[in-house]
């Protein structure tokens, strides 16, 4: 038996499926594709394979899971135990998730609670309960539209280094809300999915978030006369990640660069290569090659067994859709994916920051009975901060 | 790609030649070629296989082209006569040195690049740029064959990207050769199918065998007490048993660690809690994949030191860890005694 709150969330999910089935994204390649659910109050299941769109979408809504997942690779064998399945190919998919960002907003909504003595902190949980030391710690993390407005702009790097440096097509590169947190995006092209590896995939995702570059890359080499670096040294038109580097540089503060302001990036690098010893030097290029690259999530990318979420299911946490997006810039993640009811629900809020759904603000709640429409009655009980009162 | 190649290059590259025209070289008798020549060739030959156990590199001989490209040929049939594997290996490690050794003098970039696409088949494009971005490929197609170097040189990060292209300078593509030529040799003497090679080098090839033994295998003679876990492991566990919960990355080093050094699945579970919310918890099924796809199409080994550092979870001692590239060898190399010193 579910209790009152689970099976409410179920109840709403099981209607959204029923009436809107024709929102849920059939993936390609049905039958090469492993699928799993996480249904209400039960653990992740996993292994299953279908055979029709028919046969996945009746099972999705009669089962009205919090998560439903598909695998980002297809196999011979998909309904089979890991290793008898046999990895054919697999999307390429990349995942920003807001919490990953810092964002200074974090510390505004982000909340921990110790399991034994229910104190509550700020932001981050600390490795210990600093009342009792226990280590068992729940995390609330939150996303407003702030943080998500920063997973958007990541999104936005994303695009550009996948089109310029890795010359894949735009209309082959799509975006999705991720349902909760942040965002998704995967990689159309045959020719990319069948060639890359788990290695190679770990190598991109590298580049992708700027890990690893040498001095040496940015023509910074400490045997070379003063003209010869200049000869070297990256402009911000060059490709790839020696103009990235240049650019970022040119357009952020850096207190490194103080003596050098309003110089071009070449002039910049060529103040701290006088100015840093080698390993400190090195250190530094790496801080601003990480902000100039992009905050993915590597384990989604490198993972080639990763289950991802599928597209126009819900998110049990939210009760927003993973939803495909057709205009990045104007997409609003707190109107858009947002598609239960509006019908009222009375509930019980432990503790809620402020949030706004479809335009219309709520909370923020402290240990209070508040009726809510269904959306926000939803969000806030996936997240466990509300129960049905 | 098919090429027309001077028969001096083809000696120094006798692997471009038409498999069919080789086919006939393996069964090559002294009717064909006469005795001088036959012995010529059937000396190289050998030489080839005793240079590839002694130095474990073939050294060029261009005094006489004909015999070089002949006995590339009949040297693959001695090896292939013996049956022993880890010979097989190393014969395509030699000559692919041989090769590396002379296309690092060679100057005629086309026939360099003749010989990658031959050797890869992948599409290379010359660029007539500077030296150092004077050949592209797609990016994929070097990804799938770089990532085997460790240099960080050959990261994508510190490589020219543009539009879908990786471009490299001479030595890059050489060094890429080297492994393509290998893996292809080796290949095909994995498929090589020989009915009878002559008498006189038969009984050459038994005596091979016999004094050249397999190794025994690594996965035999490992056994690795805890004490010798490489830091970053040791982290790894400590956080398990002081309650913490280590990061997925750390999960995944420590699981893929103690799975090659000869741990089993129910081993490495029993060092997790029990609780398992599926997206941060390495659950069996989680350990049971990493383990069960060993040595399959997908591996999973062991991330590499340059990895785990990128991860902020490298803990390295100046005993082991300075002399290692991947934690699976910590404490398998000797130990470092006197303090490096270091350039700064
Ligand atoms: S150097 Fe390698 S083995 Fe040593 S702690 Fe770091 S990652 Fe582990
Ligand atoms: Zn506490
Ligand atoms: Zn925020």
């Amino acid at each position: 038996m579910l209790d009152p709150t689970t099976s409410a969330l179920r109840q709403a999910f099981k209607e959204h499926y029923f009436r809107h089935s024709d929102r849920i994204e059939i993936p390609s390649r049905i039958q090469e594709r492993e699928f799993g659910y996480w249904p209400f109050g039960g653990t992740m299941i996993r292994h299953l394979s279908f055979k029709t769109s028919g046969e996945l979408i009746v099972a999705i809504a009669r089962k009205a899971p919090k998560g439903v997942y598909y695998s980002c690779g297809y196999y011979h064998e998909p309904a089979q135990p890991m290793a008898e399945k046999g990895w054919k190919s697999g999307d390429l998919v990349f995942d920003i998730d807001a919490d990953d960002l810092e964002s200074s907003c974090k510390d505004e909504h982000d909340r921990w609670t110790c399991r034994k003595c229910q104190h509550v902190g700020k932001g981050n949980r600390p490795g210990k309960c600093p009342k009792c030391g226990n280590t068992r710690i729940i995390q609330l993390n939150w996303a407003c539209y702030n943080c998500l407005g920063a997973a958007k702009e990541e999104i936005f790097k994303l695009l550009d280094i996948l089109e310029k440096d890795f010359g894949v097509e735009r209309k082959r590169l799509q975006t999705y809300f991720s349902g909760n947190m942040g965002y998704h995006l995967s990689v159309n092209d045959p020719e990319i999915m069948e060639t890359l590896d788990q290695e190679s995939r770990v190598e991109m995702a590298d580049y992708i978030a700027g890990i690893g570059i040498l001095p040496s890359t940015l023509g910074i080499d400490s045997h070379l006369s003063y003209q010869e670096l200049g000869m070297k040294l990256p402009s911000e038109s060059d490709s790839g990640w020696r103009g990235r580097v240049a650019r970022y540089i040119v357009n952020h503060e850096f207190k490194e660069f103080d003596e050098a302001k309003n110089l071009d990036a070449k002039s910049k690098l060529l103040l701290i290569h006088r100015t840093k010893r080698h390993d400190s030097l090195k250190k530094f290029l790496e801080k601003i090659s990480r902000a100039a690259g992009v905050a993915i999530d590597p384990s989604v990318t490198t993972d080639i067994h990763r289950i991802f979420r599928m597209p126009g299911t819900l998110h049990g946490e939210s009760g927003l859709e993973k939803m495909k997006i057709e205009n990045l810039e104007e997409f609003d993640p707190f109107v858009d994916p947002v598609v239960l009811k509006d019908e009222e629900i009375k509930v019980f809020v432990k503790h809620s920051p402020p949030f706004t759904l479809r335009g219309v603000k709520y909370g923020p709640y402290s240990k209070q009975e508040v009726v809510l429409p269904e959306t926000a009655a939803v969000y806030l009980m996936g997240k466990g901060l509300a129960q049905i009162a | 790609m098919n090429i027309q190649l001077a028969e001096a290059d083809l000696a120094k590259y006798p692997f471009l030649s038409q498999a069919g025209e080789q086919a006939k070289v393996y069964d090559l008798d002294i009717t064909e070629l006469g005795p001088d020549q036959y012995s010529l060739v059937a000396e190289r030959a050998k030489e080839r296989v005793v240079d590839t156990i002694r130095k474990r590199k073939v050294e060029a001989n261009l005094d006489n082209p004909g015999v070089e490209l002949l006995s590339f040929p009949l040297a693959m049939a001695i090896v292939k006569a013996t049956k022993l594997e880890h010979l097989a290996f190393y014969f395509a490690l030699a000559e692919a040195l041989r090769v590396e050794s002379l296309l690092v003098k060679e100057d005629n970039a086309n026939l360099i690049a003749d010989v990658f696409q031959n050797v890869a088949k992948v599409k290379l494009i010359k660029t007539y740029d500077d030296e150092k971005t004077s050949f592209a490929i797609n990016f994929a197609e070097y990804l799938k064959r770089a990532t085997q170097f460790h240099e960080p040189e050959w990261n994508l990060i510190n490589r020219p990207v543009s539009n879908g292209l990786v471009y490299l300078a001479k030595h890059h593509l050489v060094r890429l050769i080297r492994a393509e030529t290998q893996r292809m040799i080796y290949q095909r003497l994995k498929s090589l199918t020989i009915t009878k090679i002559p008498p006189q080098l038969e009984a050459f090839a038994q005596e091979i065998a016999l004094k050249n033994p397999p190794p025994p295998k690594v996965e035999d003679i490992i056994s690795i007490s805890p004490e010798r876990y490489p830091p970053c492991v040791k982290h790894a566990l400590d956080m398990l048993k002081n309650g913490q919960d280590p990061p997925h990355f750390a999960r995944f080093l420590m699981t893929t660690y103690l799975l090659n050094i000869g741990k089993s699945v129910d081993d490495v579970i029993t060092l997790f809690p029990r609780a398992a919310d599926f997206n941060e918890r390495i659950t069996r099924y989680q350990v049971e994949h990493l383990a069960g796809l060993k040595g399959g199409k997908v591996k999973y080994s062991v991330p590499s030191c340059k990895t785990v550092v990128s991860h902020s979870f490298c803990f390295r001692d100046n005993i082991y860890c300075p002399r290692i590239t991947n934690p699976i060898w910590y404490g398998r190399t000797s130990p470092v005694v006197k303090k490096v010193k270091k350039n700064a």
